[in-house]
């Protein structure tokens, strides 16, 4: 999908738009720009599912989805826009669903997921700092930022059903400069559009397989919300539990092995 | 040799903090809350009347509205009529919209505001809401919902957060609405 990278039109990137604000500024006072040399990478945290490790379900059910995406919280609507093909194409893959809509399905299952660009005030005070000193010599200097994202994940599989919870954390960091060592924890992807959408996919489809671990996924009975568990790369993962669904496929790694 | 410089800079500055008009925004998205809200109420499904800006600043703010020179342009010409798609969208989404429904709901926007200085940024969204009901006016209120945020020096940072937390307003004022007792029996099914 056509996805780019916004600045001041209210892009993906939090801090790295402070950032890239203030390397600007840095070019403009030198009055010189120099071709920049970028790499992508995203965090090692998580990754694609293996497919070992994919529940499967016996009679998938029809679901509602919803996406949006925030930048610090607040809802980004045209990032939401950006990226909700890579979502629905994300959740289709799962064949968890047998069909995807953005309008209200029969059995009333929704599946709500929401990413947030987080970026506290002292991560865009650094995210500048370095966008700063990276444009002034002329990207000799080197800065890697990172973005960080938190999906949160709900689903109700049906009006009365309860909710159930999952969310996952990923990166994203934007290597710019010539002298620069490659992040840590991180897998080098592409361009800053590949590594976009496979942060979404990742960060998509493994609480979503967890989710589908819950015993209230099918939706036959409402089962009381779980404690939400977190997917990320310093924290555990759901804590799996029997899945009501026949032939589920638990996944038993926890995630934190990015394949090299 | 300083002078061409400096000129430079200043042009290349300029250009920087020259006003840039924004694309205009996509069509409004439902939530989960405000679905569960719909939900919960039981309410009957709903037609969306007209929705309209109320004098001074809703008026002035209808087309578009400015932040630190970056130029917001209302989807489909109107913020007014944004908060009625935005209701429809929340009341599609839970499978609660007819548009040959006897319950209409309409809005006058009564105040509307959104402000990027620092260290706090802040906006504010209000609307008269009305829903008839066979021709007869069943509820009436006034509701408003507000926001803040820490905004950040650079235009590019705190023009888009501007904009994200004031067009958040929209959906949540669809919310305050859907969770309004008043409202919900008012638009009890029946």
């Amino acid at each position: 999908m056509a996805y780019k990278a916004r600045s001041a039109s209210g892009g993906l990137f939090g801090w790295a738009r402070a950032w890239f604000a203030k390397l600007l500024l840095g070019l403009a006072m030198a009055s010189v720009a120099t071709a920049a040399v970028a790499a992508a990478y995203i965090g090692d945290g998580i990754t694609d599912l293996k497919p070992e490790d994919k529940v499967v379900i016996a009679s998938p059910q029809p679901v509602q989805l919803i996406f949006q995406f925030q930048t610090k919280g607040a809802p980004n609507a045209r990032a939401t826009k950006l990226l909700k093909q890579k979502v629905v194409d994300t959740v289709k893959a799962s064949g968890l669903f047998s069909t995807v809509s953005d309008d209200a399905v029969p059995n009333g299952a929704i599946l709500s997921i929401t990413i947030n660009d987080i970026a506290s005030p002292a991560d865009m005070a650094d995210a500048e700092g370095k966008g700063a000193v990276t444009g002034a010599t002329f990207f000799v200097v080197g800065s890697n930022i990172a973005d960080h994202y938190l999906c949160t994940l709900d689903y109700v599989a049906s009006p009365t059903a309860a909710k159930l919870e999952r969310t996952a954390k990923h990166s994203v960091i934007i290597q710019m400069g010539m002298i620069n060592k490659p992040p840590e924890h991180a897998v080098k992807i592409g361009n800053a559009n590949d590594a976009v959408l496979t942060m979404v996919s990742q960060i998509v489809a493994n609480p979503l397989n967890d989710v589908a671990k819950d015993p209230g996924f099918s939706g036959a009975a409402a089962a009381p919300t779980p404690p939400a568990a977190t997917t990320s790369a310093d924290t555990t993962a759901a804590a799996p539990t029997a899945a009501e669904a026949p032939a589920a496929a638990t996944s038993t790694s926890a995630p934190g092995e990015q394949p090299k | 040799m300083i002078r061409p410089l400096a000129l430079a800079l200043v042009a290349v500055a300029l250009l920087a903090l020259g006003a840039c008009a924004m694309e205009p925004l996509p069509a409004p998205s439902a939530t989960l809350d405000n679905i569960q809200a719909v939900r919960a109420a039981n309410i009957a499904p709903l037609a969306i009347g007209g929705f309209v800006p109320g004098p001074g600043r809703p008026t002035e703010m209808d087309k578009e509205f400015a932040v630190r020179g970056g130029i917001q342009p209302a989807p489909d010409g109107s913020f007014a009529e944004y908060l009625g798609d935005t209701l429809a969208a929340q009341l599609k989404s839970a499978g609660k919209l007819d548009p040959n429904s006897a319950l209409v709901v309409s809005g006058v926007v009564t105040d509307t505001h959104v402000d990027s200085a620092m260290p706090t940024g802040s906006a504010a969204l209000a609307a008269k809401f009305t829903l008839i009901r066979d021709g007869k006016t069943v509820f009436e209120k006034t509701l408003r919902v507000n926001d803040t945020w820490n905004s950040d020096f650079v235009g590019a940072v705190a023009i888009p957060d501007a904009i994200n937390h004031y067009t958040g307003l929209y959906s949540n004022l669809a919310g305050a609405l859907f969770s309004d007792p008043d409202f919900q029996a008012a638009a009890k099914a029946q």
